[in-house]
């Protein structure tokens, strides 16, 4: 059994590969779009029912339905050759986003009207008030839900298969077609865990170093 | 020197304040009074520049401390305020509530401002928490706090609300010796109350707010001999 792992892991590993591109990608783009759209919505008012459209559509529909209209959809109505790691990568960003901005804007909403005052009342300019003390606070609100969603988001990078992208589950997939032996997806299984824990891991240290004041 | 004119408020159709009018020299501890729901907390948001009047001028050493509906820097530079939930900045340590202002508003160095925030909070009794978070301090001690921070950027005035709602009989006896000592260095008190015995011991003038109009604006003496 030993050799067959041996066998089969570089395939799997370069799926991970891709599923570690897709989701470092996804997390350095969808939170600062998230933070703005989060922002926007929260102090700027026109532009709340556009964003608020937005979030209820990508929210409200499956993630699997969004990678396949990036891909499949959109090529018919843009007449444009859709590259698939492109496709997958810009729908998990504007995914991620939609629900990060929630995140955020929920994070604004629960900080007292007594800290904006207390700003004020110090004689701090509206960019002084929002930099040391709104966004501190909101990040700490955000946090947790954050990691829960960055945890989430090692799972569905594996909904990348959908749209044949050869990110680690595909690959575990192709290997139990061809071998008709189902070590491969324990493997990627294996993978999934260790990803997740890698997660779970920097979510608690982030916990610990942001949330001592709690 | 505050001068209030003529000042009216009201949110949307709801007449708040109606034609508040009074001054409040400097070195005198005046106590605000009046029923929930009698203006006296949209006074305080006026006084302290969180609300702009609707008609009517607020003066500040004969200036104007709003400018064309906009607060000027004159409320902040004279007036410190201490809310009655004290609205501490729970993301930073104590000493960090003063530092950050007082770097804002000073442009000093960090170390200075620490160095300062250091002296002040070690006048009022708070050395041993410079390094908590408000949260993990009492109430009288996150009050104290409040008002080192209103102090930071040296008011004359200190504006404060409520100033025994969240305390003990012990710690509203450690604010009324603070605040008389604060008085001794020259700040001009203006406590926003409904403790009535508190108001006795502290001020020497009452202003008794009534359905948003004066109902009473006179010596704190008369005022207390013909309620109780």
């Amino acid at each position: 059994m030993m050799t067959y792992w041996l066998e089969i892991l570089p395939t799997i590993a370069q799926g991970f590969r891709t599923s570690i591109i897709v989701y470092v990608l996804t997390m350095m783009l969808a939170l600062p779009l998230g933070l703005v759209l989060g922002l926007m919505a929260d102090m700027w008012k026109p532009a709340r029912p556009i964003i608020g459209v937005f979030t209820w559509i990508i929210r409200g529909t499956p993630l699997l339905l969004q990678l396949y209209i990036t891909m499949y959809a959109i090529p018919l109505i843009i007449p444009m050759r859709m590259d698939r790691f492109f496709a997958g990568t810009l729908t998990f960003v504007i995914n991620y986003a939609a629900y990060f901005a929630e995140i955020f804007r929920s994070g604004l909403a629960i900080i007292p009207l007594g800290q904006w005052q207390a700003g004020q009342v110090l004689g701090l300019k509206r960019s002084e008030i929002i930099i040391y003390i709104i966004l501190p606070q909101m990040f700490r609100n955000s946090l947790l839900p954050l990691i829960n969603e960055a945890i989430t988001l090692v799972k569905d990078t594996s909904l990348l298969a959908a749209i044949a992208i050869g990110e680690m589950l595909r690959n575990a997939k192709e290997i139990v077609g061809r071998d008709l032996r189902v070590d491969a997806l324990v493997i990627a299984g294996l993978f999934y865990l260790f990803f997740s824990f890698i997660v779970v891991r920097i979510g608690k240290r982030l916990e610990l170093t942001f949330l001592k004041q709690l | 020197m505050i001068q209030l004119n003529n000042i009216s408020f009201a949110y949307d159709k709801e007449i708040i304040l109606k034609n508040i009018g009074f001054t409040i020299e400097k070195g005198e501890i005046v106590g605000i009074l009046g029923l929930s729901g009698s203006g006296k907390t949209t006074l305080l948001k006026i006084l302290s520049g969180l609300l702009i009047p609707d008609k009517g001028t607020y003066l500040i050493d004969g200036l104007q401390a709003f400018d064309k509906q906009r607060k000027s820097d004159k409320i902040a530079a004279e007036l410190g305020v201490v809310f009655q939930q004290f609205n501490l900045f729970p993301h930073l340590t104590v000493v960090d509530n003063l530092v950050m202002p007082l770097r804002l508003r000073t442009k000093k160095s960090k170390n200075e401002c620490i160095s300062i925030a250091t002296e002040l909070l070690d006048v009022l009794g708070l050395k041993d928490q410079l390094m908590k978070f408000p949260h993990q301090c009492s109430g009288g001690q996150q009050q104290r706090i409040a008002i080192a921070r209103a102090l930071i950027l040296n008011p004359k005035v200190l504006l404060i609300d409520e100033p025994t709602s969240a305390l003990d009989k012990e710690n509203v006896k450690k604010v009324e010796e603070l605040l008389k000592t604060l008085h001794q260095r020259g700040l001009t008190l203006i406590l926003i109350t409904h403790d009535l015995p508190f108001a006795q011991a502290m001020c020497k003038r009452v202003v008794e707010l009534s359905d948003g109009n004066v109902l009473y604006d006179g010596p704190a003496e008369t005022y207390f001999a013909n309620l109780f």
